[in-house]
């Protein structure tokens, strides 16, 4: 890394709008494209005194400044149009959380990451829609809160209660949700609000080890723990009236439920495995990167394309996983309203994944090509018409979720032609960590923050309390200013505002 | 259309064409013989000349479109879309050189085939028993095609199929039988996707092209959502076996 | 594998980590006389962020190897079977490490892991480790003073 004052290092960069910076060639040595980084004026202190922080003598610590993190990823072989860094980034091992980049699939030096991915293949976001309002749920809020804490398994170390055996989990993990389908844990209309459908055909489990699926089996059909939760939320604002209509959203007060997990254990050995792998393949091939963490092979070479079926094999896991959430909460519900789900139109508005790679068209200097879009903590957001969406969004854009964190405000965006033309279709994820965990569990005291949610009106299970102060709404940037800086910068657009009534986590 | 047409032939005053007023139709026409079509020398034009005695042209008119060979049209605006058509033609032959650099071969390849599938369909259904070029064939189709409100396209087996479609969706007894569709309708001039702001002959009519291509998307997923349902019936049996791990407290 | 122990004269090792500050992560820190008690240690302190040690009582014992490059690769796979351990059958949290072979010349180690598998109710669940990571990982030997430290950042 070079080690400059932090005015010199305030010399490559530059604000180009009201909401985004340019990050220039020589912040980081090598830079194949430039850099940026969409932030509002609070964000923007929070990057530059990261910065800052990093650039005091003397200073050390595991991960680099989030704009240092966006710049040497810019320096990797094949990187196509700028290394993007959204609002709610955060420094990652290798790329940072909230980086997006794009390489170019007919290069072939181009290379593939895990790191650009992240440890948690295909975390994502899935919102159900009910039509309960608010006052209906209100009166059994508590019973309800238990009882999808009776039926979901979270934290660490719990188990799936969804009966599975190897062949199960090989057969689910070339499917996807086509496998949830076939044995009738969810509805076919699902499939059709998942992003890629809820299965990737590029899956190939036999490039998975046998490590990854031992750790995957028994942790299918669960929770797990860290930022992941199932929260029941009610709707606080629409902000765009005919899109949110679209997405069976009519009204304020109207009932969700939002599941954000991941592909758990199994996900994190295809990481870590590939990791080891592809250290090996960079001094074979001789590729060089700025930071021994941005591990990386050619998208074409034997590592990169297993990576790449292994990762596939991940994302399905993950659909699966969050599918059988979806049938054990569809249970809850119909049972605390002694109902059917059909009868609850317990619909999956949309499904989104926020850590992934794919293959995508996109057009470049006016020609199109075909490239491999890394999003780490970054969520896919497509414009209206584009062809990878589902038809009842075609006129609206593709729904883009944004889970907050516990007690605060979700939302839901659409994504643009801007967001489009600018990020290849990608805006923020969440809300970002702004305080380290230790600091989280030194500076916030456990009781003080159930306290303070059960003021709001929020009921809460939590499977660890040392969570409760990791996960505090204090430890992260605000997820309105994240939501609101992706809008005025055009890169999506404000849809729904959700506001949490229950929360069950890990 | 018929503004961009008669843009594109080099009329002085495209946008001030108002065919509601059969004097302007007239001198429309007029313009059209003296410019593009020629098809009567100098002298010969002296009826579809006089303007001013309204009879006198018709007349003039009436013989003008028999000599034109034109189709027998109803509406002016018809007419007139065909003679464009027409002249636009005359046009394109005079040098069809000039044209070349606008059809790039893939381009023209498209178009080709776009051409051709539409006549062997409506053959097919007829498996080669009616010549389906047969004059009474056409004329039953032009006729079909009047009463049901179908415009005129020189092609007949083309206006056959769009008279197919609207006896298939709004006359056919599961037609009759469908339950009107309820909810808010969509504006689709409101939407998130900017098609043209500058030019609504172009904003239009594809707002209207991607609503008909969403229609049958629609369709199609509704159709493979109903195949998963039937094929869950035989293979789905979902189960929870809470023994396997502890929920909740 | 499964090994067999005797339960008399089992003592516990005093605590020697600790779990440092860090944006996303957690940074385990450990130390001890020798560089393979600084290992057995930074297991522990990976064991007891999952849950609390307190809770585990000492009822099997399993026996894992690893192996690695390099120093680092080696404290890489050392963490990684122990995570591995927790993760699938037997869910084993370790209370206590003992590291019964550290080769140095081959990079090898050959670890028997104290505890019992992890059951809900009875241990408290912690945070869930995702995965070892390199980053800012280092490995502090100075034999002089006998002070052997490693840090290595856990996914989180």
């Amino acid at each position: 890394m070079v080690v400059r004052p932090y005015n010199d290092e305030l010399k490559y960069l530059e604000k180009i709008s009201d909401h985004c910076w340019r990050i220039k060639k020589g912040f980081q040595p090598n830079m194949n494209v430039e850099g940026c980084f969409y932030v509002n004026s609070r964000l923007e202190q929070l990057m530059l005194e990261e910065l800052k922080n990093a650039c005091r003598p003397g200073a050390v610590g595991g991960f680099l400044p989030g704009v240092k993190q966006i710049a040497n990823v810019a320096a990797l072989p094949g990187i196509v149009g700028r290394s993007i860094g959204l609002p709610d980034i955060h420094s990652g091992y290798g790329f940072a959380i909230g980086n997006m980049a794009a390489f170019d699939m007919d290069d072939p030096l181009s290379v593939v990451s895990p790191g650009g991915v992240g440890f948690d293949i295909n975390c994502g976001v899935r919102l159900l829609r009910t039509n309960l309002y608010e006052k209906d749920v209100q009166p059994v809020k508590e019973q309800l809160t238990q009882s999808l804490f009776d039926h979901i398994p979270v934290g660490v170390g719990s188990k799936g209660i969804i009966p599975m055996n190897a062949r199960d989990l090989e057969e689910a993990l070339e499917m996807g949700m086509d496998w949830s389908l076939r044995e009738g844990y969810v509805w076919a209309e699902d499939k059709e609000h998942c992003e890629e459908y809820g299965r990737m055909l590029s899956a190939d489990p036999a490039k998975v080890s046998s490590r990854a699926k031992k750790r995957g089996l028994p942790q299918l059909g669960t929770l797990g723990a860290g930022n992941h939760y199932a929260e029941i939320q009610v709707v606080d604002e629409i902000f765009d009236k005919w899109s949110s209509s679209k997405m069976g959203i009519e009204e304020k007060g109207q009932v969700v439920v939002m599941i954000h997990s991941g592909s758990r254990g199994f996900g994190h050995q295809v990481a870590t495995d590939a990791l080891v792998e592809m250290e090996k393949a960079m001094k074979r091939d001789k590729i060089e990167t700025n930071d021994r963490q941005l591990a990386c092979a050619r998208i074409h070479s034997v590592e990169g394309q297993n990576y790449l079926k292994a990762m596939a094999a991940a994302a399905n896991f993950a659909w699966v996983n969050r599918s059988s959430m979806t049938f054990l909460t569809r249970q809850a519900f119909a049972k605390m309203f002694n109902t059917t789900p059909d009868d609850l139109d317990m619909h999956v508005i949309y499904d989104v994944s926020h850590n992934i790679a794919k293959v995508e068209n996109h057009i470049v200097d006016g020609k199109e090509r075909q490239l491999l879009v890394h999003r780490k903590g970054s969520t896919r957001a497509f414009p209206p018409h584009h062809p990878l969406i589902p038809v009842d969004y075609q006129l609206t854009g593709q729904p883009v979720l944004v889970g907050g964190t516990m007690g605060t405000c979700s939302y839901v965006l659409t994504g643009t032609e801007q967001g489009m033309q600018e990020t290849f279709g990608s805006t923020c994820h969440g809300a970002g960590r702004a305080l380290s965990r230790a600091k989280s569990r030194r500076n916030i005291d456990y009781k003080q923050v159930l306290g303070k949610l059960e003021e709001m009106g929020i009921s809460i299970r939590v499977a660890s309390p040392k969570l409760v102060m990791e996960e505090a709404p204090e430890s992260y940037k605000d997820v309105t200013d994240v939501v609101d800086t992706c809008h005025a910068a055009g890169i999506s657009k404000k849809c729904i505002k959700l506001r949490p009534i229950a929360v069950i986590k890990g | 259309m018929l503004k961009l047409k008669l843009e594109a032939l080099g009329h002085p005053t495209p946008n001030d064409v108002v065919l509601s007023n059969r004097k302007e139709f007239a001198s429309t026409v007029l313009w059209l013989e003296d410019q593009k079509i020629r098809l009567y020398t100098i002298e010969d034009r002296a009826m579809l000349r006089n303007l001013d005695d309204m009879k006198v042209w018709e007349e003039g008119y009436k013989k003008y479109c028999a000599d034109l060979n034109m189709p027998s049209l109803e509406t002016q605006i018809e007419q007139l879309t065909w003679m464009l058509g027409h002249a636009i033609r005359l046009e394109f032959l005079d040098d069809p050189g000039q044209y070349e650099a606008f059809n790039s071969e893939e381009w023209g390849k498209q178009d080709n085939k776009k051409k051709l599938t539409p006549a062997p369909k409506i053959q097919a259904i007829f498996d080669g028993k009616i010549n389906v070029q047969d004059k009474d064939f056409i004329s039953g189709v032009r006729a079909l095609a009047n009463k049901l409100n179908v415009p005129h396209h020189p092609n007949h087996l083309l206006q056959l199929e769009a008279v197919a479609r609207i006896v298939h969706e709004r006359l056919s007894p599961a037609a009759k039988n469908r339950k009107p569709i309820t909810g808010t309708p969509f504006p689709f001039e409101k939407g998130n996707d900017i098609v043209s702001v500058n030019d609504p002959a172009l904003d239009y009519p594809m707002r209207i092209l991607r609503l008909l291509q969403i229609q049958s998307l629609r369709e199609l997923q509704t159709q493979i959502n109903e195949t998963i349902v039937s094929v869950q019936d035989l293979t789905a049996n979902p189960k929870t076996d809470t023994k396997l791990g502890k929920v909740g407290f | 594998m499964e090994v067999e122990f005797s339960k008399e004269n089992f003592l516990l090792p005093e605590i020697k980590y600790e779990y440092l500050d860090h944006t996303a992560d957690v940074q385990l820190h450990a130390w001890g006389s020798t560089l393979q008690e600084a290992f057995e240690q930074c297991g522990m302190a990976m064991f007891g962020y999952m849950t609390e040690l307190d809770y585990v009582t000492v009822e099997t014992c399993y026996e894992i190897e690893a192996k690695g490059d390099d120093i680092k690769g080696l404290l890489f796979h050392f963490l990684d079977e122990l995570l591995f351990l927790f993760s699938a059958e037997p869910y084993l949290v370790g209370k206590k490490l003992e590291i019964t072979k550290f080769d140095m010349d081959n990079l090898e180690i050959v670890c028997r892991c104290y505890g019992e598998p992890f059951e809900l109710g009875k241990h408290p669940q912690g945070t869930e480790v995702k995965a070892i990571t390199y980053s800012a990982m280092e490995v502090v030997q100075d034999v002089e003073r006998s002070n052997f430290e490693v840090f290595v950042i856990i996914d989180i």
